[in-house]
């Protein structure tokens, strides 16, 4: 035999070891490699959900932040602000609706302002009153029934729900 | 599992007494050689490196030329029969020939036809011999009148697939006419060149072909193109004599080929890139030329070489790419447990609890700050902004107004359905999916109610 020959020998078989390690390589990594491809996949994916949710949480963080950063951390009395916008000339019914304590040494307090009969447009400009102050009042709960007597007064009730300093409440 | 050799450059010999003509083909270009005899060893350096090889042709006197038909649909086993179809036909034993087949084509009956040449291995073996004292080491010897035929309708193709032709060689040694119709060769026949140059003798020379052409019923009637080339064409007015001796029998056109006198010669350079397999290599078995084994080694080499890369290929991929995969699943893990600790608050989560790690986490916080969140909400204080705004501009009497978070309703009187309409759209737009309950009273002017809910 020629070493061409021999030569060619060496060829076939080195190219038949090199596609059957090939295919046998390919017949075991294969299955492996897909289970790992689609969990790697997975784990993108659940890695995307929480940071959506470390996102979202950061949004909530800030919302705190507003109340934290607050000079005065107690709530304006409704009564004054009520005078400030109405005068004495309609004087609510205060009644307070119950405080709750939450998160971070705070509390929610809920008040109830009952006029028997007010100017509604007035009434308005007190909602907008309570929302600017700091910490803000916000309307929960808003009801009126047009007074008989006079066209825009009414009696009208309002429930603000607000959040001050635990610790600040006598 | 690998074709016949092929290579780049190819080498044609045209030999004869008295006459050597040599071309080249390569690429698309095929020309002749200005001095043939100088350029042998320049060829021979050529087909030592590999990347050429050499055609020359066995005199079609000392070759047989037959079209076979194989009654059976199998290629590979048409092929294996197609020496005992051809044994019958030839005059001598086919173990003491050389024999080729060629133009294995399916035939309209689901058969095969095949174009078989075969020719005694001691003549093959003269022609070789001659042709390597000349300093030429051919690799394929082809029938002259089928390397003719091909070289004419390659230079000059047919007007029509019924166009008969005879392409006439015209050698100092011999003359060689190749008749085919289209592009399909048929037969070929040699005759001495004629002793002079006198019209009678060139006519003389001619008869064995007229009358070949004369017992061919495929050509009795057919106008012939006669297509001259070689080293001795007649001078055109020996032409015309001849033309207008033959046209008395039969009409008959005569041209010359361009650049005839290396046509042949070309012909064979163009055969010899695929070892003359497209025409019939007669150098085969005990002898072959050596190179044409070394080439299909080389092939087969390659072949299997291409096998190996694809092998290994296919080994690195699994490799690396089993690796990639598995780094790319561990940078995800890390990147998960990150973000799942960041969000959990804790400095660590368990191995794929992490989403829901991350859930309980920010489910808590949730609760925790919902108070904030909602303290920034003006559900209400907007709604009421709005519907006091739309009450005045629509000149709408409230009669009860009840806003929460959730629900709505605005009940009262309106001077007609459209300032109705006005507010409750006032309405939709703050995002409240509203319901408007219209009683008409008296004119246009009626009572409303508009309830809402948040979606």
């Amino acid at each position: 035999m020629t070493s061409s020959a021999h030569r060619l020998i060496g060829v076939r078989v080195f190219a038949s070891a090199a596609v059957i390690a090939g295919l046998t390589l390919t017949a075991i990594e294969w299955p492996a490699a897909r289970r790992r491809a689609a969990a790697a996949r997975r784990k993108l994916a659940e890695l995307e959900t929480v940071r959506q949710m470390r996102e979202e949480s950061e949004r909530w963080a800030e919302g705190r932040d507003l109340w934290e950063e607050l000079d005065i951390q107690t709530l304006t009395p409704p009564d004054s602000l009520s005078r400030r916008i109405l005068g004495d000339t309609a004087a609510p019914e205060i009644i307070e609706r119950g405080a709750e304590t939450v998160f971070g040494g705070w509390r929610r307090r809920r008040v109830e302002l009952v006029f028997h009969e007010a100017p509604l447009a007035a009434v308005g400009r007190l909602v907008a009153e309570a929302a600017a102050a700091r910490p803000p009042w916000r309307l929960a709960e808003f009801r009126a029934t047009a007074a008989p007597s006079a066209r825009g007064y009414g009696r009208v009730s309002l429930v603000f729900e607000g959040l001050e300093r635990a610790e600040e409440t006598p | 599992m690998f074709n016949g050799p092929k290579v780049a450059t190819g080498y044609g010999i045209d030999f004869g007494d008295g006459f050597l003509a040599a071309a080249r083909c390569r690429g698309r270009r095929c020309d002749a050689l200005p001095d043939a005899g100088a350029a042998a060893s320049a060829i021979a350096a050529a087909q030592r490196r590999g990347g050429a090889l050499v055609a020359a042709a066995l005199p079609a006197g000392d070759c047989t030329v037959r079209r076979l038909s194989v009654p059976l649909r199998s290629r590979s086993r048409a092929r294996r029969v197609l020496s005992s179809l051809l044994d019958p036909q030839l005059p001598f034993p086919l173990e003491s020939c050389a024999a080729a087949f060629s133009e294995i084509r399916r035939a309209p009956d689901g058969g095969f036809t095949a174009l078989a040449v075969a020719a005694p291995r001691d003549l093959l073996r003269r022609r070789l011999e001659r042709v390597r004292a000349a300093g030429f080491d051919p690799a394929a010897i082809v029938p002259e009148g089928l390397a003719l035929w091909a070289g004419s309708v390659r230079e000059a193709p047919p007007i029509g697939p019924n166009a008969a032709r005879v392409a006439l060689y015209a050698g100092a040694d011999r003359w060689v006419a190749a008749a085919g119709i289209g592009r399909e060769f048929r037969w070929s026949v040699s005759t001495p060149p004629p002793p002079s140059a006198a019209a009678p003798a060139a006519a003389e020379a001619l008869t064995p072909v007229l009358r070949r052409l004369r017992a061919d019923g495929e050509f009795r009637n057919a106008t012939l193109d006669w297509r001259w080339c070689g080293p001795a064409v007649p001078e055109d007015s020996l032409l015309d004599e001849l033309r207008t001796s033959i046209a008395a029998e039969r009409p008959c056109e005569f041209s010359r080929h361009a650049d005839g006198e290396a046509l042949l010669a070309r012909a064979l350079a163009r055969a010899a890139r695929d070892a003359g397999a497209a025409l019939g290599n007669l150098r085969s078995g005990e002898d072959e030329h050596p190179d044409l084994a070394a080439l299909r080694d080389r092939r087969e080499k390659r072949g299997w070489l291409a096998l190996a890369a694809v092998g290994l290929a296919l080994v690195a991929v699994n490799l690396f790419g089993g690796a990639a995969v598995a780094r790319r699943d561990a940078d995800a893990q890390s990147a998960l447990e990150q973000a799942a600790r960041s969000v959990a608050g804790t400095s660590r989560v368990p191995r794929g609890r992490e989403l829901a790690a991350a859930r309980t986490a920010l489910d808590e916080r949730r609760e925790a700050l919902k108070p904030f969140v909602r303290g920034t909400s003006a559900v209400a204080a907007t709604s009421l902004a709005t519907a006091l705004r739309q009450a005045a501009g629509q000149e709408i009497a409230i009669q009860e107004l009840q806003i929460s978070d959730e629900a709505l309703l605005v009940a009262g009187g309106a001077p007609r359905r459209a300032a109705a309409e006005a507010l409750s759209a006032g309405l939709e737009r703050e995002g409240w999916k509203t319901a408007l309950n219209w009683t008409s009273g008296a004119g246009e002017t009626g009572v409303f109610e508009v309830r809402g809910t948040r979606p």
